[in-house]
């Protein structure tokens, strides 16, 4: 048997308890919301793009591939970044080139011209592709990735990015 | 007059014990930590919890010490690391055992575990604390992967690389994984600001705070009495599935089981001294073996990271060595199965284990499934982390 005077006080009780949920649920979201914010919130922001010269077009014979490395500025959190980059140029003919991206698709490691082999080799996990940027063996998921390319003033000019790895399409990361 | 004076002396100092102890409480912390009782049977392997726990004390005050030095900055982190191994007195000692006290952690928590699962001790009552006790696993990884980039040398930077792009092939979230982990696409200043806040503040919060709970599970059942003891005199079961169809110890649960468990404590050692002393023993032994390690070995030195050095095969920590080789078997369109879903599915085994293995059995010879499934992750870990070497 309950008496009135117990049942007032369990609805008091009752509504005190969802008062402390819901100060806890305001207090926490007050709090949490602005924290991972700001955790998450910057990480996706877009890559800014831009055309960077590689190189003079004469130093790139036809038919040999030859690494071009380069800084690219760019801003790191609060420091001024200058990332070393690099591509793989391909000269076709006398205007004609084919420019890869120096990461390996697979997962981002720097891979190398093997002039004995005749192909791209990554030394990390083993991925190897064609002149062309096919693979012919190894993880890698798609063709090396290509950059687009003008030439101005006798100087080879990309348009660097990175793209994701590890995926069979060609994404902008 | 002297004896009297020392007399005296005991008395005062019982008496000041005595205010402390009502003033604190702490002769209740005492009963209720230090002078309870183990049950029969509690032998050397018991000590593997409290070595973890000496550890992760060991890292912490080693972490503060460099922490006091490191700066989380891409253009001063291996400069500052370089300094506290050439320039600050015992500098190279702090790190040393900071680097092989990480191995040893990871070594000795693994092995607490593998000593509780032959053990059989995730069974009733203590569920709970193993599903706990996985949870310190995943963090102890965790510690091993976020302070793994800090020195920004070419393996912390390349490791760090491979490391975060592995979940980015995860389908649909991995970009924002691979984003969220980094600070941004690229790995950078914002990645080691990251990192480090993780490994220095959120993830000792986060493991203190599982190993109070670890703790307090592990005091309010007491320790589990080692299977052979525990299920003595017992039938043994016949063939492999026999331990399904066998009876199970009319103690395995309930009243039946508190009686039997409290028969056996009462014949048991006292924490105080008796464990406290095997304990004891045994972080002196696992310190002397890393001081031997730095001594020895030291902390293996590398070249700043360099972003562009083509030539540099990143290998992950030995621990990570199985997972590395493991990718290596899928095809690159296959790769997130590989990283992204096996491990934690084998993660959320282990995590489930008391769940959904029920057999009131404790004893290894009456568990041959269990014991099967065991021994069989240990031969493809061990495998494959021979294979990575090798190749």
């Amino acid at each position: 048997m309950q008496s009135e005077g117990d049942a007032k006080l369990q609805g008091r009780r009752a509504f005190l308890s969802y008062v402390i949920l819901a100060v806890g649920g305001f207090i926490s979201a007050a709090v949490g919301l602005p924290a991972i914010g700001s955790l998450i919130l910057p990480t996706l922001r877009p890559r800014q793009v831009g055309w960077t010269v590689v190189g003079s077009v004469a130093g790139f014979p036809i038919g040999q591939p030859k690494q071009a490395s380069f800084e690219l500025v760019g801003r790191d959190g609060w420091l001024e970044r200058r990332d070393a980059k690099s591509v793989w140029v391909v000269r076709h003919s006398e205007d004609s080139f084919t420019v890869f991206n120096g990461r390996c698709v697979h997962l981002g490691c720097a891979y190398s011209w093997q002039e004995g082999q005749q192909e791209f080799a990554c030394p990390c996990h083993g991925g190897r592709y064609a002149l062309d940027g096919k693979v012919i063996g190894g993880p890698p998921p798609r063709p090396l990735d290509t950059l687009r390319w003008r030439v101005e003033g006798g100087n080879l000019v990309v348009e660097y990015q990175d793209f994701r790895l590890g995926v069979p399409q060609k994404e902008v990361g | 007059m002297a004896s009297s004076r020392g007399l005296k002396a005991r008395e005062r100092l019982g008496q000041i014990q005595s205010w402390l102890g009502q003033r604190s409480g702490g002769g209740l912390v005492w009963q209720a930590l230090f002078a309870r009782k183990v049950p029969l049977g509690v032998n050397w392997f018991y000590t593997l919890g409290a070595a973890s726990l000496f550890l992760f004390t060991l890292q912490a005050v080693t972490g503060i010490f460099l922490a006091v030095y490191y700066a989380p900055t891409p253009d001063h982190a291996y400069d500052s690391i370089q300094y506290i191994m050439y320039e600050v007195p015992f500098g190279a000692v702090i790190r040393g055992i900071h680097h092989w006290g990480a191995s040893a952690m990871v070594v000795v928590v693994v092995l607490h575990m593998a000593v509780a699962f032959a053990y059989g001790a995730y069974k009733y009552p203590r569920e709970l604390t193993w599903v706990v006790g996985v949870g310190l696993l995943v963090l102890t990884l965790a510690f091993g992967f976020t302070g793994y980039l800090l020195p920004w040398d070419e393996k912390a930077y390349w490791a760090t690389v491979v490391g975060t792009a592995i979940p980015g092939t995860l389908p649909v979230a991995g970009d924002v994984v691979m984003r969220v982990m980094r600070g941004g696409i690229q790995l950078g200043a914002l990645t080691l600001t990251r990192f480090f806040a993780f490994h220095t503040m959120l993830l000792p919060a986060a493991l203190a705070g599982l190993i109070g709970v670890h703790l307090f599970l592990v005091i309010l059942h007491g320790v589990s009495v080692p299977a052979g003891l525990w299920e003595k005199g017992q039938a043994k079961a016949q063939g492999l599935f026999g331990s399904r169809h066998a009876e199970a110890p009319p103690y395995a649960q309930g009243e039946a089981y508190k009686a039997r468990y409290d028969e056996l404590k009462a014949k048991g050692h006292r924490f105080w001294p008796d464990v406290i002393f095997e304990d004891a023993v045994v972080a002196a032994l696992i310190l002397v073996a890393i001081f031997g390690l730095v001594i020895t070995v030291g902390v293996p030195t590398e070249a700043r990271a360099d972003p562009t050095n083509t030539a540099y095969v990143p290998r992950p920590e030995w621990y990570f060595m199985f997972l590395f080789q493991a990718l290596k078997y899928f095809p690159g369109s296959l790769e997130w199965v590989g990283a992204g879903v096996l491990p934690p599915l084998a993660l959320f085994l282990l995590l489930l284990l008391p769940l959904y293995d029920r057999s009131p059995w404790r004893s290894p010879s009456r568990r041959p499934i269990a014991m099967a499934g065991g021994v069989f992750a240990v031969i493809v870990i061990a495998y494959l982390t021979i294979a990575a070497y090798l190749t």
